[in-house]
């Protein structure tokens, strides 16, 4: 199978005052599409950077990023943000869902957003939350939802328009064990079920383990981890 | 659409921030509408007035000082051949049952006719035989006798000249639409002759109204016309004299819409406060939009088309109080008018589409270039990176020097625009508003640095609460300033104004007691206009002369003269070298002055030397009764009494070159040890009831020139007053926001254990040093528009030179009124963020 996404030699350095932080060297991967990948690390190693990177919300300092083939790092800013419209469905440990708009807004956003909003798309928004059984909640705003229902609902929204790529980071820090464990097992079950591929970011073995590959940021690096059951699941 | 249905809820649910955002721009709109609607309508129904009594006449002729001789029009009728032409006679009249002023017309109704729709027979009932053959009749509009109650026989009491007479009413005027009846609701038809013999000018017309085509035949009859007219008669286009009138007030209305575009000014502060908040508020949610793919220009025109729903519904508002504003501000301005320019009746506002077109573009216009800047700054929100606002401070203490050094920058634009010597008002307050501007760019590092001034003396009064009151503004930059500095420019815009009309009373002031030498003065009611203003008549100025007490008599008379384009005011005296010291003269050295005068030079006063450019030593040509003549200008003196300038000349140099031997004015100097109460009852006793006459003390005719003065700045007080309630909308909105986001922080303390009276304290002190930043901030702030209003504004609007009269305790009064002012606002939310339940905001937060 061919790599959906390809990074190749990426750095990315940023200034603190007079002094330099590298936060990648010379990092190189391929991530396959339909692939469910981990990053672990330990805060401030730079996971949240890498989805930034990859999603083109920053830019490297050198080295390329290819997403089927496109090289995201030689867009322009407003390129990448359509680029990240289309392609992308983003999840964040804090749901971040709009306060403003109710959980079928929520979810239908990405859809308008992308000019794919009608009577098909808005049918299949439903049966997601149906799946996720939240369709009796579909005009409720977010602050009357739990955190659990709250991170259903960002998945949806980060699904609803069929990406390329999942981005999930620390999409469990905000939720107790129990209900963590669902969301993921959600998440990942999901993105499994709709051929998407998935980077999670999170700093717990646990979560990872829903992956196919697991990542830890090292000094700058990406190391592999060997993971016992990667080809059962 | 889902993004805009987001935006929307947003306002909905700060529904306090939202309703004051509009409140403010309201506000603002309001101010410029009314002043506008105010000044429109007055220009209308002025010109409409004009129009309606010109008819369908191209051309006047106008005499002289007395008139036109009657043997003109028959000139022109008999040699010449011109069949459109009607005699004219005017005056004003008091109808004095009814204490109401009328315009007297007196018309020939043969020839008028084809000048006036409404003079036809078909829209009079009855009267126009009876207006030629009986004298003493008069017509009006039915409209005019339906709201006095008057029939047809009916008898109207009537004074002119002080002279009581009786008119009784022959007909009535069927206007034949409200253009033509609201022009016509001040003004009483007389056949001419009666006309003459009211305003006493018999043998005389005030004008000839000539109906001309373009055509060549027409040409070569006005060539004629003006050939055989005697010297002292001008002709001129019926436009023209409207435009020379309209001009007269010109300045005055638009000082009134400068005064009343700072509020918007004001105005702008609070909405580009109001979309900042917005902005900051939602960082995160903008953060998750953007990294969900919505563009920089998405997010851009979702926050242009928050302002766009605040400036429509602020707009609105505006316009519907700009409309109700507006009547209170017409009578204001037509006082004004009345007071110092011409008579004019303005019944009703006119609300025309183009002010509201123009108020529309302005409101909207206006709040989105306020909310441009925040909308860009929301456009750098970084995607999902949810900054917090801790580092947004950090970012706006980062650009604070910039934007210090930019203000520097924009003040020495202002400077600039300023030191350009135009007349032109448009770019003087263009100028004034660019300094405000530059001035409001150095708030936030001023305000840095007057915190850490206080904030020593605050910790040793108050401890740790007062050095927390004191960091909790200096940290809340972003949020603070902008109020900050709205409230600031509100409070210099009073001080400014404050101080210029402070100045300006002074100087006046001193002007009447130089000015106003003779213990009594003696007019004819309703000679406040020098236009025909009635003359006293000579047996009673030589009845006063005998009489015991009376030292010395000076007279005077004030003509109206047109003169390329311009009207010329003309003010004859008759005083000795001693009475003549009463004026003032801008050159150091006067001694000159009197012998130059008394040979037969004039003295002109400073605003007609600034608008003619004229100065010592020059000729001022002017049209006397024998044709033009040069007169050499002797002086300059300082004059408050026209804004238009006069021309003054000696008694025997003017009867030298003009007919006119009418005297309008009587200054009476009593003799030595003569009790002046008691002259001014010997001087009533003496007027007998032939003619009634106006007889003021020095003192009670510079408490009423004051009083006109004060009448004329008090649409300036409203203006200011309005003004600063937009900024107190804006500190109120500001912390309004500030309460929303401090709530978790003051939770925190109140789990802490500070109490919600503490808290009320805090969150006071806070308010007050807001509003002590903003008074301490507008001291030189408004100082600096007063010296532009003073300097600049005025001067190059009028050309009145004055001194800068500063009060300490108008300033002190100035930041006093910041302080109330933003603790009033800030009472309420003091009292809700004492009210926060720990419990509640710290789960929230």
């Amino acid at each position: 199978m061919t790599a959906l996404i390809e990074i190749r030699g990426l750095e990315k350095r940023y200034h603190e005052g007079d002094s330099e932080r590298v936060i990648f060297r010379d990092l190189s991967m391929n991530i396959r599409q339909g692939e469910l990948i981990a990053v672990l690390g330990k805060s401030g190693s730079g996971k949240t950077t890498l989805l930034n990177l990859v999603s083109g919300i920053d830019i490297p300092t050198a080295g390329s990023i290819s997403i089927e083939g496109s090289d995201i790092t030689s867009f322009k800013e407003h390129k990448r943000t359509l680029f990240r419209r289309r392609h992308i469905g983003f999840i964040f440990q804090f749901f971040n869902l709009i306060p403003t708009l109710t959980v079928e807004e929520n979810i239908l956003l990405p859809l308008e957003l992308n000019g794919n909003l009608d009577e098909q798309q808005t049918s299949y928004a439903h049966d997601l939350l149906e799946q996720v059984g939240l369709i009796d909640r579909i005009n409720s705003f977010p602050d009357r939802l739990s955190g659990g229902e709250q991170q259903r609902v960002a998945i949806i929204r980060a699904l609803v328009h069929r990406p390329l790529l999942l981005l999930a980071d620390e999409p469990t820090g905000n939720l107790d064990a129990e209900t963590g464990r669902q969301v993921l097992d959600l998440l990942a079950s999901l993105a499994r079920q709709h051929h998407m591929t998935l980077i999670l970011v999170t700093h717990s073995q646990e979560a990872a383990s829903v992956t196919d590959r697991i990542f830890e940021v090292r000094d700058g690096h990406l190391v592999e981890h060997p993971q016992p059951g990667e080809i059962t699941r | 659409m889902i993004l805009h249905r987001a935006s929307v809820r947003y306002l909905t649910r700060h529904p306090w921030q939202f309703g004051l955002a509009i409140l403010g721009v309201a506000v603002g709109i309001a101010m410029v509408v009314s002043i506008d609607l105010a000044n429109e309508s007055a220009r209308r129904a002025f010109v409409s007035s004009a129009q309606t009594l010109s008819g369908k006449a191209t051309h006047q002729i106008i005499g002289g000082s007395r008139g036109l001789p009657e043997k003109i029009f028959r000139t022109l009728r008999v040699d010449l051949g011109v069949d459109q032409a009607t005699p004219v006679v005017t005056g004003y009249v008091v109808a004095t049952d009814f204490n109401r002023t009328f315009q007297l017309l007196g018309i020939d109704p043969f020839s008028a006719i084809s000048f006036h729709g409404y003079m036809s027979d078909a829209n009079i009932d009855q009267g126009t035989p009876r207006l030629i053959t009986e004298p003493g009749t008069f017509l009006m509009t039915a409209a005019n006798a339906d709201s006095l109650g008057m029939h047809i026989g009916d008898t109207l009491k009537i004074e002119i000249g002080g002279v009581q007479h009786t008119l009784i009413l022959a007909g009535l005027i069927n206007a034949p639409d409200t253009f033509n009846r609201q022009a016509l609701a001040t003004v009483l038809f007389t056949d001419i002759t009666t006309a003459q013999e009211l305003v006493g000018t018999t043998g005389y017309l005030t004008r000839i109204d000539l109906m001309l085509t373009n055509d060549r035949r027409d040409r070569k009859l006005l060539k004629r016309i003006r050939e055989r007219l005697p010297a002292g008669t001008v002709i001129i286009g019926t436009d023209t004299r409207t435009r020379i009138l309209q001009q007269m007030t010109q300045a005055f209305q638009t000082n009134l819409t400068g005064l009343s575009l700072l509020a918007l000014v004001v105005g702008m502060f609070l909405i580009y406060n109001t979309i900042t908040f917005s902005v900051i508020q939602r960082r995160n949610y903008i953060g998750i939009l953007r990294a969900l793919g919505v563009s920089r220009g998405e997010v851009f025109s979702m926050v242009l088309r928050e302002a766009l729903i605040i400036a429509c519904l602020g707009t609105l508002a505006g316009l519907v109080l700009g409309i109700v504003l507006g009547q209170g501000f017409l009578h204001l301005v037509t006082r004004t008018i009345n007071d110092l320019y011409f008579l004019m009746d303005v019944s009703s506002l006119t609300v025309s589409w183009w002010s509201i077109a123009k108020s529309v573009v302005l409101g909207i216009g206006v709040t989105l270039i306020a909310a441009l800047v925040p909308a860009v700054e929301a456009t750098r929100t970084p995607p999902a990176a949810v900054m917090q606002r801790s580092t947004l401070e950090t970012h706006r203490r980062r650009i604070i020097l910039p934007v210090t050094m930019a203000g520097i920058a924009v003040i020495a634009v202002g400077i600039g625009l300023l030191s350009i010597p135009s007349i032109n008002l448009a770019l003087n307050y263009t100028g004034m508003f660019t300094l405000i501007t530059g001035f409001v760019l150095l708030t936030p590092l001023s305000v840095i640095l007057l915190l850490r001034l206080i904030q020593p003396l605050l910790a040793s009064l108050l401890g740790l609460l007062g050095k927390l009151a004191a960091r909790e503004l200096a940290a809340s930059l972003s949020r603070t300033t902008v109020a900050v500095a709205a409230l600031a420019v509100a409070i210099a815009v009073t001080i400014g104004v404050g101080i210029m009309i402070a100045s300006f009373r002074s100087a006046v002031e001193n002007w009447l007691e130089q000015y106003l030498r003779a213990d009594i003065y003696i007019t004819v009611p309703g000679a406040n206009h020098t236009t025909n203003s009635p003359a006293i008549s000579p047996a009673l100025i030589a009845r006063l002369s005998s009489l015991p007490g009376v030292g010395l008599i000076s007279t005077g008379r004030r003509i109206d003269i047109i003169m390329s384009g311009h009207v010329t005011e003309i003010h004859v005296i008759d005083m000795n070298a001693d009475n003549f010291k009463a004026y003032r003269f801008k050159s150091d050295d006067a001694t000159g002055v009197w012998p130059l005068f008394r040979e037969g030079s004039v003295i002109i006063s400073e605003p007609y030397g600034f608008h003619n450019h004229l100065k010592v030593g020059d000729n001022v040509t002017l049209r006397t009764d024998h044709g033009l003549h040069s007169f050499p200008i002797a002086g300059i003196f300082y004059d408050y009494g026209s804004d238009q300038g006069i021309v003054t000349i000696n008694r025997t140099t003017y009867e030298h070159y003009w007919d006119d031997r009418l005297i309008t004015t009587l200054g009476i100097y009593a003799a030595h040890d003569v009790d002046v109460t008691a002259l001014i009852d010997a001087v009533n006793k003496a007027s007998g009831t032939r003619q009634s006459i106006l007889v003021r003390s020095n003192k009670t005719l510079r408490a009423a020139s004051l009083e006109i003065f004060d009448r004329t700045f008090a649409i300036t007080t409203v203006l200011r007053m309005l003004a600063i309630m937009v900024a107190f909308i804006g500190i109120l909105s500001a912390l309004m926001a500030l309460q929303l986001e401090k709530a978790y922080e003051y939770a925190v303390l109140r789990a802490n254990g500070l109490t919600p009276r503490q808290v009320w304290g805090l969150t006071s002190l806070q308010t007050g040093l807001m509003g002590f930043s903003a008074g301490i901030l507008a001291l030189p702030l408004g100082i600096m528009l007063a010296l532009i209003l003073i300097y600049v504004i005025n001067q190059r609007s009028f050309g009145w030179s004055m001194q800068l009269s500063l009060e300490p305790a108008m300033l002190f009064q100035a930041v006093a009124l910041a302080v109330v002012a933003a603790l009033l606002a800030g009472l309420y939310p003091a009292f809700r963020m004492a009210r926060v339940i720990p419990l509640h905001a710290l789960r929230e937060g």
